[in-house]
């Protein structure tokens, strides 16, 4: 069985169960979004139970991440496929779909996982739009994967919304998009094993292998700009007063509907 | 003429009203010829909303017939050049549109709030960061719009007072996609993570918790609580706010009688709008919210809910 | 002797109910908060003990000692559990836990002599809330007051959070009964002075379990006031400038049972709603009117004295109502737990040390400097901070607190993360003539450090150790670095 994983690196202190981040030094490394982490952390776990298995990394980074691929090695990933290029920075998640798609024509792969959510909490586009592209099926928010059913032919997995459960049977080739909450965590190497070389396992792709045109990718390609951008900044607000009297009642009532939430 | 395209959730087998209002933002007061999808639904019952209603077979309701509407909806681009094709921000809708927007090669804007037509441009704002950053973006010259909307922030204003042409078009392929549902149940332990408002139970409220739950249905939302209740027994962990239960980030949180312990409020940073009900106006969460409302947090709950209910009954009378 | 061997002759001087051997109690008892993490990932690296014992006097205590001295059987001292430096961490194979559970009576309290003993197993709370009724307090309120008992409080030195009025508990015990591993049961009576040669309370005080078990503790009691209490904050420029503040109201004599100042990011973590990006200082006024409102003038003195650094006032009902929600109690700790399970990060790794008005600010600035340029994952501090929280005639604490994302293995958490920044802190602190521990003892995690903590004066620590406990049966690793400090924090093979 091949799988697949592709995940992009994102700013540290993502995680829906961290504190907000502080930084103290402005380095921050490269992470995994904890969705993503779930993925790599499933196949691992397929990969424990069936060795023969082969998972693959694909990593999509603008920032060095050579430790963070070596880590992914050291705890059981056959390969890991650094894809780095500045040629690609700014592009959008179509484009990056497209840059992972040609990564991935030379390779076979029975399933490909993902994530399920960006860093700002919306649905992730990435992965549907490499499905687009690749012409299989994608189904994002699994909550959990029936392991013993897992295959190279198919999977059996559960998803999950704010008002439903689904049970879905899935034909690979597909893209699952694994969430956090299915509870599969990417292991940590142990400290000594840090020192053990993985570099033969490390693969770097740039442009020269994968030979878009500078058009076709980055802010160039990108087909909406940000115009402008509103930071919030919650510790500025001076809340209004009221009592819970009938006008507090009519005001929040009235806060409420000006909200759109009424 | 501009043309701008709605698809409506196939599940819920009609337009809703704020796809329309969003319809109505992005056509402004220029000309423009609006245009709805019905896939296997009741077509008729768009009759005076818009121009035209296309209706094409789909070979399922769900995240299974989806390969098949993309196809469908890039044959009817190709026949109609839509500048924008607008649908719901569910699941359901942000697993459609990015691969539609790769199969048109469109601009993607996910999860819009607000829609502004100028002469020049079309701006449409987004949230882009959990702590409630929000970003206007606009399309490059010429590049068609796939916009899924934030649920429950449009607003219907207008009238069925247009003259509808029906069409029908061929079916994009169905037959076996590969993804078969086999079984849907109730999600009876909705995750509070997913919630766009939390009624939010502190100690303030106590064992009193489950009067809250009738303003959080009517808010939309669920209830939370607050470690103190979690920790008296009173509230299930999976319901916690905190470091040591659940970061949110709701649209709406009320916190009804919660002190604010810093744990608490670490697990908040994405709330966009916060109103806190305490009979301490010094309690600290108080210095981070929109509205403090002072007094009993249950009765007030209800008295606000007595409110929804009577603008409710007014505006269907 | 094997375990199984150890516990069927415990057999005879026991009864069987006051001998645990379940598996989770024994995994719970392999480690304290130091390890916290790793703990809680099911990832500790450390040896569980045998069994747990729970003698019921301090002739039993004195039986179960003299057992294990003779067969050289490893003995940790444990009641309350709230310990963070390890010394409640197992470094031995064949390791009998002994637990105050059943030392759980309050013997006498005492008003008119305003004294109260008690058995070691006591809890704090259960002690201060029978003081409470008769209009008396302990006066002794560490974090851990909802949890901890007297034997622990007393064998680690313990502090509480209006200490800079009644002082540390070093400065309560009138008393004490403790018992050697030779089964000698000593008893030191409770007088109001006395000049009979050195006070040899401070062999037992502190004494961390590596010298000897406490059964019964007498401690001073106080009339308590809390209608008379005082609360004042201000944000401060800096942390200097807070600790002037603090040095004026001390050194003129007053001592506000709390007097705090904390640095910007520790604010920030306590007072989000009014800290305002700024060093928050503190106070508060106890006792009677006369010295409260005395305390409360001088507080006010003080900081029209120093006001260059004082940037505003703070609404005093801010204070009062934080001191309202400041203790740990064990669903607090239980929560903790629950959180570390399920995220890969953890709040509230801290660090106490001490010395003079001079020198603090001096160890704070050098600590801070060498955290962020030294540490190699500062990246993923969230938060590195302090406090002074304790204060004297000639000086005062630092509370250093830092909070960290976790990534790493849980069994590499400590050595990481938690070691070296401790590290920076203990050698910035000894270089600059500072104490490693203010009040939470040596442990185990600073004894690598304990010879350069006491200079020539490890000389007397040694020898009692020597003397006390010759076959080195009390809590080992404790204070005395030992050999396994290489394996359990350094992973050395």
């Amino acid at each position: 069985m091949k799988l697949v994983c592709i995940t992009k690196p994102v700013p540290d202190g993502v995680s829906s169960d961290q504190e907000p981040q502080v930084p103290i030094r402005d380095t921050p490394a490269a992470r995994l979004h904890p969705d993503d982490a779930s993925a790599i952390g499933f196949a691992l776990e397929i990969k424990r139970h069936r060795p023969e298995t082969q998972v693959d990394v694909l990593i999509l980074t603008e920032k060095p991440a050579t430790a963070l691929a070596e880590d992914i090695a050291r705890v059981g990933a056959n390969r890991v496929i650094l894809i780095k290029n500045t040629l690609y920075q700014g592009s959008d998640s179509l484009t990056e779909a497209r840059i992972i798609a040609r990564a991935l024509e030379a390779r076979a792969y029975d399933c490909i996982l993902a994530g399920s959510q960006t860093v700002e909490g919306g649905a992730a586009c990435l992965p549907p739009q490499l499905a687009e592209l690749l012409e299989i099926n994608h189904l994002p928010f699994i909550r959990s994967v029936e392991e013993a059913a897992f295959s190279a032919t198919g999977a059996v997995v559960e998803t999950e919304d704010g008002a439903f459960v689904r049970r879905y049977a899935v034909d690979f080739p597909a893209i699952l998009g694994l969430s956090e909450r299915s509870g599969y965590r990417l292991p940590y190497p142990r400290l000594k094993e840090q020192r053990r070389d993985v570099s033969e396992r490390i693969v770097a792709l740039d442009n020269r292998d994968l030979k878009f045109a500078p058009e076709e990718v980055g802010a160039a390609a990108a087909s909406s700009r940000t115009v402008t951008l509103h930071a919030a900044n919650r510790q500025d607000r001076a809340p209004e007063i009221v009592d819970a009297d009938a006008m507090g009642v009519e005001r929040v009532h009235g806060f409420l509907k000006q909200r759109g939430i009424l | 003429m501009r043309r701008v395209l709605v698809i409506a959730e196939q599940a819920e087998a009609r337009v809703t009203p704020d796809l329309l209002e969003a319809a109505r933002c992005f056509a402004g007061d220029a000309p423009c010829e609006s245009f709805a999808l019905v896939a296997s639904g009741d077509a008729a019952a768009l009759s005076g909303w818009l121009d035209t209603v296309v209706s094409v077979p789909a070979p399922g309701t769900g995240v299974e017939a989806i390969p098949a509407l993309v196809r469908s909806v890039a044959a009817l681009h190709r026949e109609f050049g839509f500048a924008c094709i607008l649908m719901p921000g569910s699941q359901w809708g942000s697993m459609l549109a990015p691969r539609l927007a790769a199969r048109i090669e469109a601009a993607l804007i996910p999860e819009v709030r607000e829609i502004t037509r100028s002469e020049q441009s079309v701006r449409f704002l987004r949230r882009v960061s959990r702590n409630g950053d929000l970003a206007v973006i606009e399309t490059v010259e010429g590049a068609p719009a796939v916009v899924t909307l934030q649920p429950r922030v449009f607003s219907s204003s207008g009238k069925p007072d247009r003259t509808t042409r029906f069409l029908d078009r061929e079916g994009q392929g169905a037959g076996n996609s590969g993804i078969r549902l086999l079984r849907k149940t109730e999600n009876t332990e909705q995750d509070i993570r997913d919630a766009d408002v939390l009624v939010s139970a502190g100690a303030g409220v106590g064992r009193r918790i489950d009067e809250l739950k009738p303003l959080a249905d009517a808010l939309g939302g669920q209830v939370s609580a607050s470690r103190s209740l979690v920790n008296q027994g009173i509230a299930p962990r999976r319901i916690q706010v905190g470091q040591s239960g659940k970061t949110v980030a709701p649209r709406l949180y009320m916190a009804m009688g919660i002190h604010g312990a810093s744990q608490h409020v670490a697990a908040l940073a994405g709330a966009e709008t916060i109103i806190c009900v305490n009979t301490n106006a010094k309690a600290p969460l108080c210095s981070l919210a929109d509205m403090v409302v002072v007094g009993d947090a249950v009765a007030f709950a209800q008295d606000l809910l007595r409110k929804i209910k009577e603008e409710q009954e007014n505006a269907t009378d | 002797m094997d375990a199984h061997a150890v516990l069927e002759q415990l057999g005879e001087i026991v009864s069987p109910d006051q001998i645990n051997t379940n598996e989770a109690d024994l995994y719970e008892a392999s480690a304290d908060r130091y390890k916290k993490f790793a703990k809680t990932r099911k990832a500790l690296d450390v040896p569980a003990p045998i069994g747990i014992v729970y003698p019921a006097n301090a002739e039993e205590v004195s039986a179960i000692l003299q057992f294990c001295n003779e067969n050289g059987i490893n003995v940790i001292p444990r009641a309350g559990m709230t310990a963070t430096e390890g010394g409640l961490e197992n470094w031995k194979d064949i390791t009998l836990v002994v637990d105050t559970l059943k030392l759980d009576k309050i013997i006498k309290i005492d008003p008119y002599n305003s004294q109260a003993t008690v058995e070691a197993g006591v809890p704090l709370q259960v002690l201060e809330d029978e003081l409470r009724k008769i209009g008396y307090t302990t006066g002794h309120s560490p974090q851990s007051k909802p949890v901890a008992k007297f034997g622990g409080l007393v064998a680690t030195r313990s502090i509480g959070q209006f200490s800079t009025l009644y002082g540390g508990i070093e400065d309560m015990v009138v008393g004490l009964e403790c018992v050697f591993p030779d089964g000698h049961i000593s008893r030191v009576k409770n007088v109001s002075r006395r000049a009979g040669g050195p006070d040899i309370r401070h062999i037992v005080i502190g004494n961390e379990g590596a010298l000897c078990y406490i059964t019964e503790v007498t401690v001073k009691i106080f009339k308590y006031f809390p209608e008379n209490n005082k609360f004042y904050g201000y944000l401060v420029k800096d942390v200097e400038s807070g600790l002037k503040v603090l040095r004026e109201v001390m050194v003129n004599g007053f001592r506000p049972s709390v007097a705090r100042v904390y640095s910007e990011e520790d604010a920030a973590q306590h007072f989000y709603h009014f800290h305002d990006g700024k060093c928050v200082l503190l106070f508060m006024a106890e006792g009677p009117k006369g010295i409260a409102d005395a305390t409360g003038e001088a507080i006010e003195e003080a900081v029209k004295t120093h006001q260059d650094g004082i940037l505003s006032q703070v609404d005093s009902q801010f204070i009062s109502d934080w001191f309202d929600n400041l203790n740990w109690s064990q669903q607090d700790i239980d929560d903790e737990f629950e959180e570390m399970r399920t995220s890969d990060s953890h709040a509230g790794y801290t660090t106490e040390i001490s010395a003079d008005w001079e020198t603090i600010p001096k160890i704070y600035d050098a600590v801070m400097a060498r955290v962020k340029a030294e540490f190699e994952r500062a990246e993923d501090l969230t938060m590195l901070g302090g406090h002074s929280s304790h204060s004297y005639l000639n000086g005062t604490n630092m509370y250093f607190v830092y909070n960290y994302k976790i990534h790493c293995a849980p069994e590499d958490e400590l050595l990481v993360y938690h070691h070296p920044i401790q590290k920076i802190i203990v050698e910035e602190t000894l270089k600059h003539g500072g104490s490693m521990c203010h009040h939470h003892g040596i442990g185990k995690f600073r004894s690598e450090w304990t010879k350069d903590e006491h200079g020539t004066a490890f000389y007397m620590l040694e020898k009692l150790k020597d003397a006390f406990d010759p076959n080195g049966i009390m809590n080992h690793g404790t204070i005395f670095p030992a050999d396994e400090i290489r394996k359990y924090i350094y992973q050395e093979d």
